[in-house]
C-alpha cells in the first residue's frame, strides 16, 4: 500500500501545484521522503515477503516502526484520491527503489512476531520472533536484544541475541559474544566468539549444500551426501 | 595460535627439563593464568590420550560440557567428529538463580521452597538429557569439583549412560583451589589453552585421588596425569 505512494512514477504531474493546501503538504512529503522513503520501502520489503503468509501482523508490526512518518503520508494519499499524483510528484524521483531490495528488513526491539517469515532479503531481528524464519538467500541477524524461538534457515546467520531453535545456514553461522543458541547448527562455516553460548550439536556441510529448494535438488543432494555422510 | 603453540612447546621443554630452566612467564595453570590475564597454553597428556582412545571411531560424537569454543569445535570437526556442547555448570548456576528468583516472588515464600535434591531432579529434566550410548567422548574440563554435592553423582550417572561402550571422559581436577575460573579450548593434539573467564561458580572442593575414583566408580579404567600447575587430568573409559 505504501509503495504506491512512494513509487512516485507519475512525474509529469509535478507541474500541477494543487493550491495552497498542497503546498503545505508537499514540504511534509519532501521532508519525510529522505527518511521515510527508505523506511517505508524496507518495511514494504518486510511485508511483501511474508505477505504470502497469513502473518498480517508482521506487516502491521513492522510498519509500526516508521509509524510517525507513515501516518503523515497516509492521509495525504487518502485525501488526494482523485489526484494522488500531485503530492507524489514533488518527490524528486530518487526512486531507485530497486536498491532497497538489498537493504535488510528489521524487526525492531519491542516488536513481537508470530508466524513464518520467508523471503529473499536480509533480516535483522531485534525484537521477538516465534515460528519459522526462512530466508534461504538472505542473511539473518539476531541483534543483542533479539529473541527468536524458531528454526532459522538462511544463507548466513549471525546471532548476538538468543535463539531457541535450529540454525541451518548454507554459508555461515556466527555466534557473537552475547549470542546464545539452544539448538543444532548445520552450516558450512562457523564462527564463535568468546563468551557465546551453545547448547546443541554442530554439524558441517559443504558450502551451498542444504539449499535443496526443489525436490530434484534435494534428491541429488541426498544421493551425493550418502557418499560423504553415513547417517 | 602461534603464541599458544610456542607456549605449549615451552611448557613441554620445561617438563622435560624440570629444574634447570626458569619458570615460564606464562606457565601453565590457573595461577599463572591470572597473571597472564587471558591466554595460557599447556601440554595436556590427558587430551592426547583421550584423542587416541576415540580416534578409531568414525564420525563419533563428542560432547563438550564446558563453554563453547571455536577452536575446540574446529579441531574436533576437522577430525571427523560430530560435536555437541552444553555448558553444564553455567546452566546449573543460572537455573539456581532463576529458582531463587521464583521463590522470592512466590506468594508463600518458603512453602514453595524445594529441596536441593528436587532442584537437581528438575534441572536434569532438561539438562544432560541425551539418549543412551550417544557419545564416544565427553570433555568435562573444570566441572566436577565445581558442582554441588547433590548434582555430581546424578550428572555422573547421566554421563555414564550417554557414553558408548569404550567411550572416554576427560576431566580436570584441581589439587588446590584455583585463583580464577577458567574455560578451556583445544589447540592441537596435546595442547589445551586455559583462559581466564568470569567466575561462573566457586570451586566447591578439592578431591583426593580416591574420591575421584569413587566418583567414576562405574567406569572401567582410568588414567590420571598431574600437571606442573597442580591440575590433574583424569581420563576414564566406560
Amino acid at each position: 500500500m505504501w509503495r504506491k505512494t512512494t513509487e512516485a512514477k507519475p512525474n509529469p504531474a509535478a507541474s500541477k501545484p494543487s493550491g495552497p493546501a498542497s503546498t503545505t503538504e508537499t514540504p511534509k512529503q519532501t521532508d519525510a521522503a529522505p527518511q521515510q522513503g527508505s523506511k517505508t520501502s524496507f518495511v514494504a520489503n518486510a511485508t511483501t515477503a511474508p505477505a504470502a503468509n497469513p502473518s498480517s501482523t508482521n506487516g502491521s508490526v513492522s510498519a509500526a516502526a516508521p509509524s510517525a512518518p507513515a501516518a503523515s503520508t497516509a492521509p495525504a494519499a487518502g485525501k488526494s484520491a482523485p489526484a494522488p499524483v500531485a503530492p507524489q510528484a514533488r518527490v524528486p524521483a530518487p526512486a531507485p527503489q530497486p536498491v532497497r531490495a538489498e537493504e535488510p528488513s528489521t524487526i525492531s526491539a519491542g516488536l513481537k512476531i508470530k508466524g513464518e517469515i520467508t523471503g529473499t532479503s536480509d533480516l535483522t531481528i531485534d525484537g521477538e520472533t516465534q515460528g519459522k524464519v526462512r530466508l534461504t538467500n538472505g542473511r539473518v541477524t539476531v541483534g543483542a536484544t533479539g529473541r527468536v524461538i524458531a528454526d532459522i534457515d538462511a544463507r548466513e546467520i549471525v546471532v548476538n541475541g538468543t535463539v531457541q531453535g535450529n540454525l541451518k545456514a548454507t554459508d555461515s553461522v556466527r555466534l557473537g559474544a552475547s549470542g546464545h543458541v539452544e539448538g543444532s547448527i548445520l552450516t558450512a562455516r562457523i564462527g564463535i566468539d568468546d563468551g557465546a553460548r551453545l547448547r546443541g550439536n554442530v554439524e558441517m556441510i559443504r558450502p551451498g549444500q542444504g539449499q535443496e529448494s526443489t525436490p530434484a535438488q534435494a534428491a541429488r543432494a541426498a544421493s551425493a551426501s550418502t557418499s560423504q555422510d553415513s547417517d | 595460535m602461534n603464541w599458544t603453540r610456542q607456549s605449549g612447546l615451552a611448557a613441554k621443554t620445561q617438563s622435560a627439563t624440570p629444574s634447570t630452566t626458569t619458570k615460564p612467564k606464562a606457565g601453565p595453570g590457573p595461577t599463572s593464568a591470572s597473571a597472564a590475564g587471558s591466554k595460557n597454553g599447556r601440554v595436556s597428556n590427558g587430551m592426547k590420550e583421550f584423542l587416541w582412545q576415540i580416534s578409531d571411531i568414525e564420525r563419533g560424537r563428542v560432547l563438550d560440557l564446558g563453554s563453547v569454543s571455536q577452536s575446540t569445535i574446529n579441531f574436533l570437526i576437522e577430525r571427523g567428529f560430530r560435536v555437541s556442547t552444553e555448558d553444564l555448570l553455567r546452566s546449573w548456576k543460572e537455573y539456581l538463580t532463576t529458582e531463587e528468583e521464583r521463590l522470592r516472588k512466590a506468594p508463600h515464600g518458603d512453602e514453595a521452597r524445594t529441596s536441593q535434591a528436587q532442584l537437581v531432579e528438575k534441572f536434569l529434566d532438561t539438562s544432560l538429557d541425551y539418549p543412551e550410548n550417544t557419545y564416544c567422548g565427553v570433555l568435562a574440563w573444570d566441572l566436577f569439583d565445581y558442582l554441588d554435592a547433590e548434582l555430581l553423582p546424578r550428572a555422573m550417572e547421566r554421563i555414564y549412560r550417554m557414553l558408548t561402550p569404550g567411550g572416554a571422559v576427560l576431566a580436570m581436577f584441581h589439587s588446590r583451589p584455583p585463583e580464577r575460573f577458567h574455560r578451556y579450548k583445544i589447540v592441537d593434539n596435546q595442547t589445551i589453552e586455559a583462559l581466564s573467564a568470569p567466575t561462573i561458580s566457586v570451586h566447591a572442593r578439592v578431591f583426593q585421588n580416591r574420591e575421584i575414583l569413587d566418583i567414576f566408580g562405574e567406569f572401567r579404567t582410568s588414567k590420571t596425569f598431574v600437571g606442573r600447575d597442580q591440575v590433574r587430568e583424569a581420563l576414564f573409559l566406560k
